[in-house]
């Protein structure tokens, strides 16, 4: 569950971001869509307690976390927020077993043996666990990426411009994956986007 | 997966940094702890080697090269003395024993030493199998003597002519029967052959019967007397009235010791000096590494932030990585030194005869491990500061 009151912020005191206020109830889905510069990067970084706002609050599962303290939004995030990138960062010194592994551990997640092989199956990527990332096609770089953002089953999966660089086959595929994987961990998902491919794929769009 | 793994698998996916860094800190440490063990040892054998010995009566000539020669045995003596003139000087009132020795010959580079039993004692040391010399011709050897040359008891022998080994001139017609093998001390003794001062007059005066027949056995020669005081006052007075009215010289072993110690310190200090520089180079390798760690996968320790790790684990992160390339170079420094020292101890036991035995070194390791770990600390502290101003929104942005 997710909600946001009056949130702004401003990297400068002459540019402010206003952003309107989200909603959304268990597992509910949501696009932001916008133009480049209007902000959505800015507010999926609020909503992931990576920045914080100037005004306004942000509630994750009844916890506002623009109240709690550094190191307790650190433990939160890892533990419910799942983030997927646009071009997926990966521990290049891991494989692809070892980083699911590594996300697991600074998430707190101890039994991990179960989860590491359930993802790698449900996104087909068996063949190449023991693999480093820098030897991974595009696609299977992407799927890592979303793998690492929904291992730990978190409460929301926030995805930032996941399919910007994928041709249409895969961009559909991206789309489906991350809604499968929400509803799996019956998790929130949103994804901002300035790709006008996927727009008419949620039913529930804000746009900036 | 936890942090420590995490560093290992970040410190081998860069392996020729890795190394380079591994293999200086670990030379430094190596030679750090050789160059120390060493002036150690060095130091403590030659001490331990005095035994008390407060002045030592010879021939003129070089001090330093009487008390080497007669002390502990490690170069060629200045000259011979009387021994009935010496005996003069040893019943001076200050004078609490003086022993005898008379050096000249060797058997396959082990030097034959005629004295008293007295010189057993003044090396702390006592029979450990047979009985002590009591016959002309009868020697007692050394522990390391008996083991590197397999020498028994009532095995017999013949000494060559000089102080070195395949001396041309031996003496052929009168062996030298052991009747018996000292305690090992691991000190100077223990590669000596023990005979009394009769046996090498014997064997001097018949090589000089073959020369000349009109021999006489009057002139009695000693190489020196290795003199403890009875009266510490009688170091006063006695070096320099020996040295002034008399044909003798006498030398005070430990200060001739000390001119050497500060004669040698300059190599060991320049050694020492260069292995602390590498060792600032090491930690500037080491500084740089994880430095380079911190920016260049910037976006990976941002990454890791977002998976829930805070501001203490990143930190943790890097100084486990140069906590894991500074004890593996730590211990690879350790194993080198030991290495080396073995490999030293080795050449000068084949090539001196003198045996070394390292001193217990643990204080040494303790002390420069703390100094590596300190170094580890300042490399961290120094590294970690772009974590402080890490902006992982910008980072992550930049990526997406």
């Amino acid at each position: 569950m997710l909600k946001t009151v009056d949130v702004t912020f401003s990297y400068t005191k002459e540019s402010s971001f206003n952003f309107p206020d989200i909603e959304l109830t268990s597992s509910q889905s949501l696009l932001i869509f916008g133009k480049s510069g209007i902000g959505k990067t800015t507010l999926l970084h609020l909503l992931a307690g990576i920045l914080s706002p100037d005004n306004g609050n942000i509630f994750i599962n009844n916890t506002n976390i623009t109240s709690i303290g550094s190191k307790k939004l650190d433990a939160f995030r890892g533990r419910h927020i799942g983030i997927v990138f646009q071009n997926t960062i990966a521990v290049s010194s891991l494989t692809v077993y070892e980083n699911l592994q590594a996300r697991l551990y600074f998430s707190g997640i101890s039994k991990q043996k179960k989860a590491i092989e359930n993802i790698l199956d449900q996104l087909d990527l068996v063949s190449v666990k023991n693999q480093k990332p820098n030897t991974l096609s595009t696609g299977q770089l992407q799927r890592l990426g979303i793998a690492l953002g929904v291992i730990h089953k978190p409460d929301i999966i926030l995805a930032d411009e996941p399919t910007s660089s994928l041709d249409d086959e895969n961009c559909e595929l991206v789309i489906d994956l991350l809604k499968s994987q929400a509803k799996k961990s019956n998790a929130n998902l949103i994804i901002i986007t300035h790709d006008q491919r996927i727009k008419n794929s949620f039913t529930n769009t804000i746009v900036l | 997966m936890n942090i420590v793994k995490l560093s290992y698998k970040n410190i081998i996916a860069k392996p020729l940094q890795t190394f380079l860094t591994v293999l200086i800190l670990s030379l430094s440490i190596g030679l750090l702890l050789g160059v120390k063990q060493l002036n150690k040892v060095f130091e403590s054998q030659l001490q331990q080697s005095l035994n008390g010995v407060d002045m030592v009566v010879g021939a003129k000539g070089s001090p330093l090269q009487l008390v080497l020669s007669t002390v502990l045995h490690i170069d060629n003596p200045t000259g011979n003395i009387s021994y009935n003139e010496a005996k003069k000087i040893a019943e001076n009132k200050y004078i609490g024993s003086a022993i005898p020795i008379a050096i000249g010959d060797n058997y396959k580079g082990y030097k034959i030493v005629g004295t008293s039993i007295d010189y057993v004692d003044l090396n702390k040391t006592s029979i450990e199998a047979g009985a002590m010399f009591n016959k002309t011709y009868e020697v007692v050897i050394g522990n390391a003597v008996s083991e590197n040359l397999n020498l028994n008891i009532g095995d017999t022998f013949y000494s060559g002519h000089g102080m070195i080994e395949n001396a041309v001139e031996s003496h052929d017609d009168y062996p030298l029967k052991v009747v018996g093998i000292l305690k090992p001390t691991q000190n100077v003794i223990d590669r000596l052959i023990l005979t009394n001062l009769e046996s090498i007059w014997h064997l001097h005066e018949h090589e000089d019967e073959n020369d000349n027949q009109d021999h006489t056995h009057d002139n009695e020669d000693i190489t020196a007397l290795l003199i403890k005081f009875k009266n510490k006052r009688g170091l006063l007075f006695l070096p320099r009235n020996i040295n002034e009215n008399t044909p003798f010289q006498a030398a005070l072993p430990k200060y001739q010791l000390d001119k050497l110690f500060k004669f040698t310190a300059i190599g060991t200090k320049a050694i020492t000096w260069i292995a602390l520089s590498i060792l600032f180079v090491s930690g500037i390798s080491m500084f740089v590494s994880l430095y380079r760690m911190v920016k260049e996968r910037a976006k990976e320790l941002a990454l890791i932030r977002t998976y829930g790790a805070n501001r203490n684990t990143l930190i943790l992160l890097v100084f486990s990585e140069g906590l894991l390339v500074g004890v593996f170079s730590f211990f690879l420094g350790v194993l080198l030194a030991t290495f080396s020292l073995q490999a030293i101890i080795s050449l000068i036991k084949d090539t001196y005869k003198q045996q070394i035995y390292l001193l217990e070194y643990q204080n040494d390791i303790l002390e420069l491990l703390l100094f590596i770990f300190g170094i580890i600390i300042i490399a961290t502290l120094i590294a970690i500061r772009p974590i402080f101003k890490m902006d992982i929104s910008k980072i992550i942005s930049h990526e997406s």
